[in-house]
């Protein structure tokens, strides 16, 4: 972001310059209006400047674009003539190559830092958010923000020894900044020396104890341009980030440092007096030299989708400064302003082709080119259990991948077991939010209870998510899956319409969801007891297909889970599952046509123990006969006439022959045969 | 008391009865009471007056026979089923029959993976936990490089390991694995560093798109982005591009559309513009083709990207961002 003042750019564009015709073409060429404000007889206006324009970031560079765009000649930073002599300098001054790129300075004597700044100064560095210092600072800032050079003043006589080091810091110090703040400074820092400490830390801030004060008389102006990756990792090591840091971070123009630096010294004699000493100061190890880049009319064209000649394409770019010399009916010798550091290739030249035709003139035109649509399984299957879990009433929920540290710890997970999990985030922006969840449990759990908190209740949810788990056979050292995760509580049917009581949730609505889920996919599932112990004991389940894990099943042992915020608000017990989609792949189930014989349903409500399953006898049941079809449990009972260990179960058998329509006989006698049976077997009787 | 006054009387003791009877039986009492018994007596006294006052008389007894079935059908209706209702009060909505409601952003998401889908695009997700070489270094963003900044990211293990912050790291090994033409959208879940507040939350759902061919132009990317917002949010809706800037796409352009608020007039949802930016989009810049071997001479492509939850807030009229993984039942049962 840039803020700007009306009446600095109106210096270049002159002083009727209308302000919406401005914005117009600001916008136009994509710098996008981000805010304004007006203020004594001003507009501030903020323009959102990406990091490949830093020649946007001040008033001369956004006068630059508005002229382009017009066709008008753009403004320039006045040439200037002094005699440069390195060693004859007053303050030698020693360069690491490797962080800084230019480095020029002048010094000036008898200035009086003291004197009044003049009014349209202060008025425009205090309008943009930059609080006047005093002279020689404020026109430093004040040459900055007008052409784009950042400048630093030294107090000359503060420079111990008269020398002055640009290098990486050897060792550790403490400074304290021109603001009056300390910061440690680290080895491999950036910072300027003499022979006694830290003057500044270079591109970024000055230290105090060569600060520009009232009383200075003699000072060095600095005007460098540092290395970008350099000053940002010091910049950010040091959270300090100033206008300065963050024009050197995007890059500064390095063949106008010299005449900005003159510039700003002839103000500063201007307003505070002095003498610009002879001779200046210009170290840079690379030579200025002429940009070129090629560009090819066709490969513009191709890119872009249009068909310009080439003669509009020099007009273009000439009008934004590219001096163009064509090489052959195609190709354009492009020379490159030194102040455009984003336009480096041909492509670079492209997107000012394309910006400068206008975006507006490019005709939208339909690709042909089509490929044909290669179906995601998993993502499909998340679809179809979207849609069946919709369509059983479940709510859907998107939570954080991130769940608190200390979840394992909660929910007695540990280490070694299968959903056990020590996945941090480092930096998280919180504890609560830090450990990347290995299973989808908390998150759910979490959300239905904020839901009851906020008087949502009985409810179903899922969620349609990852799960995270270490693991080296990934290039990332990290396994995701894609997973389900589903939750109920309260009452699935309130009493009224013919129903006298509330029907709640119970596990047994829980094992018919997941085989709902299943069937949909043909998938037969089996279940296998677990012992997570965030489940009731005996009611956690794997569920397993073909003989692999692929999620698992239980009541929340909420007893245990007290440290889920408002969990306690879920008065009923709480279902859960949670499966892995990529193992879902669906399988295609034939329609079979079993009989043109009449069915024939039979109900038997036997009492049996407990720890007996209804599989159990189911299969007995099955096997007694080829014409039983299947067997279905209606209902389980119990009350205080029953013993302890004993329950009644409802079975519904359906028989059906292929081949005839089955007599009452037949069935008594494939009854009395499994009766017999199971009787024997587990002493399971009728109920009388 | 003359008959004509004895008549008034009678008429005011009817209506009063009427007003207390309580049910059909009752009124069925009063019917005969009135319009037989009564009606009767009247017109035996009739049978013993002289001709000249038995037209009037007469015309009054029609009067008061008129006046009591009238009233009395009145009460009547008042206890009788109406012979055309239904067997069913249709309205009464249970309400424990429900579906379940999707999340908005999936819901939303859907609309537009719908329009991609219809183009030809294929859905490709990646991983989350993403490889600092796919989430910036092949999408030449070195390290160190200023554009950085704009996506403060989460790391697993600095410096290398990190929670993707947008999808296109998605592209980057798609196009690793498989040739042109491409033809992608990769929807997911995608991470930054930012406190929840009304307005912020650490993750985000965004969805990138990608076609890579020979000869794919901007005014190519121009027509497909244009059709995508025409199609989700309808014809009349206006679509512009103005240039911006992306490491990874050159030249790039961020897409506007008229607010869908306002339709373009200036509200506080396009703050006074008329207009709303609601993604990024450019050409696949050459160096990131040519990171994974494809011949930028020879494919060129276009990429685009939008964060859902920003556009959600629009498309629902939600104030809050964060309310999106707050998961309150209530709002989503709205949609």
């Amino acid at each position: 972001m840039f803020k700007f003042s009306l009446n600095w750019l109106r210096d270049y564009c002159g002083k009727d310059a209308n302000y919406d015709d401005i914005m117009k073409r600001l916008k136009t060429q994509g710098f996008e209006f981000d805010g304004n404000q007006e203020v004594k007889n001003d507009i501030i206006t903020a323009i959102e400047v990406k990091a490949n324009r830093p020649d946007m970031l001040y008033h001369m560079g956004i006068a630059r674009e508005i002229k382009a765009f017009d066709g008008e000649p753009v403004p320039t930073i006045a040439k200037k003539q002094f005699l440069v002599n390195n060693s004859e300098f007053p303050i030698k001054i020693d360069i690491d190559n490797s962080v800084c790129k230019r480095f020029c300075a002048v010094k000036i004597s008898g200035v009086n830092a003291s004197a009044k700044v003049p009014d349209y100064i202060k008025d425009r560095l205090e309008a943009l958010g930059i609080n006047s210092v005093n002279a020689v600072v404020d026109i430093g800032n004040y040459t900055m923000i007008d052409i784009g050079q950042p400048i630093h003043a030294y107090d000359a006589e503060k420079i111990v020894g008269n020398r002055l080091a640009i290098s990486k810091a050897s060792e550790e110090a403490e400074i304290t900044t021109f603001s009056g703040e300390t910061s440690e400074i680290k080895t491999g820092d950036i910072v300027i020396s003499d022979g006694e400490n830290i003057k500044c830390v270079a591109g970024i801030i000055g230290t105090d104890s060569a600060a520009v004060k009232e009383n200075t008389k003699d000072i060095i102006l600095e005007a460098a341009v540092f290395d970008e990756v350099s000053v940002r990792l010091t910049s950010r090591r040091l959270r300090i980030s100033t206008p300065s840091s963050f024009r050197f971070e995007r890059g500064v123009d390095a063949d106008s440092t010299f005449d900005a630096l003159l510039n700003c010294a002839e103000m500063i004699t201007k307003i505070c007096g002095g003498k610009i000493e002879m001779p200046a100061f210009d170290s840079r190890p690379e030579k200025s030299e002429e940009k070129f880049v090629n560009l090819s009319v066709r490969n513009s064209n191709r890119l872009i989708g249009i068909s310009l000649d080439q003669k509009t394409v020099i007009n273009c770019l000439e009008k934004y400064n590219f001096k163009c010399e064509p090489i052959d009916e195609d190709l354009v010798k492009v020379s490159i302003p030194s102040y455009r550091l984003d336009v480096l290739k041909e492509v670079d030249l492209i997107e000012e082709v394309a910006r400068i035709y206008g975006y507006d003139n490019i005709d939208p035109v339909m690709p042909t080119i089509m490929t044909s649509y290669n179906k995601n399984e998993v993502w499909s299957n998340m679809d179809v259990v979207r849609e069946v879990l919709g369509g059983l009433g479940f709510g859907e929920t998107i939570n954080y991948s991130f769940i608190p540290a200390d979840t394992m710890k909660i929910f007695g997970i540990e280490d070694g077991e299968d959903i056990y999990s020590d996945l941090k985030i480092q930096n998280p922006i919180a504890g609560a939010y830090s450990l990347m969840r290995p299973m989808m449990t908390y998150s759910l759990l979490n959300c239905l209870a904020y839901n009851y908190s906020i008087n949502n209740s009985n409810l179903a949810l899922f969620e349609l998510g990852r799960v995270y788990f270490k693991d080296k056979s990934f290039d990332t050292g990290v396994r995701e899956v894609d997973t389900c995760g589903f939750i109920m509580s309260g009452v699935r049917i309130p009493r009224g319409f013919g129903s006298d009581k509330d029907i709640k949730y119970s596990y047994y609505d829980l094992l018919n969801y997941l085989s709902v889920i299943m069937n949909r996919f043909g998938q037969s599932f089996k279940l296998q007891k677990n012992e997570y112990k965030f489940l009731e004991e005996g009611s956690g389940y794997n569920i397993i297909i073909n003989g692999e894990k692929i999620g698992f099943i239980g009541e929340i042992n909420k007893s245990k889970l007290s440290k889920v915020s408002n969990l306690k608000l879920v008065k009923d017990k709480i279902f859960y599952g949670e499966f892995y989609i990529g193992k879902l792949a669906e399988k295609v189930k034939k329609i079979k046509f079993e009989s043109k014989y009449p069915p024939i349903k039979r109900l038997y409500n036997l009492v049996q123990r407990k720890d007996i399953t209804a599989g159990q006898v189911k299969t007995i049941i099955e096997d007694s006969s080829d014409v039983v079809r299947d067997v279905v449990v209606k209902d389980i009972y119990s009350d205080k006439n029953f013993a302890e260990t004993e329950h009644a179960v409802l079975y519904e058998v359906n028989y059906c022959s292929k081949d005839h329509t089955l007599t009452s006989e037949e069935i008594e006698k494939i009854e009395k045969e499994f009766l017999d049976k199971l009787n024997s077997k587990f002493a399971i009787k009728f109920k009388s | 008391m003359d008959n004509l006054q004895a008549m008034e009387v009678k008429k005011n003791a009817l209506t009063e009865e009427l007003k207390k009877a309580g049910s059909a039986k009752e009124i069925s009492e009063i019917k005969s009471e009135y319009l037989k018994k009564y009606v009767k007596s009247l017109y035996s006294e009739l049978k013993n007056m002289y001709a000249e006052d038995k037209k009037s008389f007469g015309k009054t007894i029609n009067d008061f026979k008129n006046f009591a079935e009238e009233k009395i059908s009145e009460a009547e209706n008042k206890f009788k089923a109406q012979k055309s209702s239904s067997k069913y009060d249709v309205t009464i909505f249970k309400d424990n029959i429900k579906i379940g409601a999707k999340h908005p952003l999936i819901k939303l998401y859907k609309r537009i993976e719908e329009v991609f889908v219809g183009m030809g695009f294929s859905v490709v997700q990646g991983p989350e936990i993403e490889l600092d070489k796919y989430n910036f270094e092949m999408l030449n963003m070195p390290s160190h490089h200023p554009a950085r900044d704009m996506q403060d990211t989460f790391y697993i293990s600095a410096p290398n390991v990190l929670l993707r912050s947008h999808t296109s790291s998605v592209q980057i090994r798609t196009m690793e694995k498989m040739k042109p033409p491409i033809q992608i959208i990769s929807p997911g879940t995608v991470y930054r560093v930012d406190d929840i507040d009304p307005q912020h939350t650490p993750m985000f759902y965004q969805i990138e798109g990608l076609m890579v061919a020979e000869n794919i132009s901007f005014a190519n990317l121009k027509a497909v982005l244009t059709r995508f917002l025409k199609e989700v949010f309808g014809e009349e809706v206006g679509v512009k591009f103005r240039p911006s800037y992306y490491p990874y796409t050159e030249p790039s352009a961020a897409i506007d559309m008229s607010c869908t608020k306002c339709g373009g007039k200036g509200c506080r949802t396009c703050k006074g513009t008329g207009w709303i930016t609601v993604a990024g989009s450019g050409m696949v810049h050459p160096n990131v083709l040519e990171g994974v071997g494809y011949d930028s001479k020879k494919y060129t492509g276009f990429a685009f990207g939008l964060g859902l939850n920003r556009f959600a807030l629009t498309y629902y009229d939600l104030d809050e961002i964060r309310k999106l993984y707050e998961n309150d039942m209530s709002l989503w049962n709205q949609i």
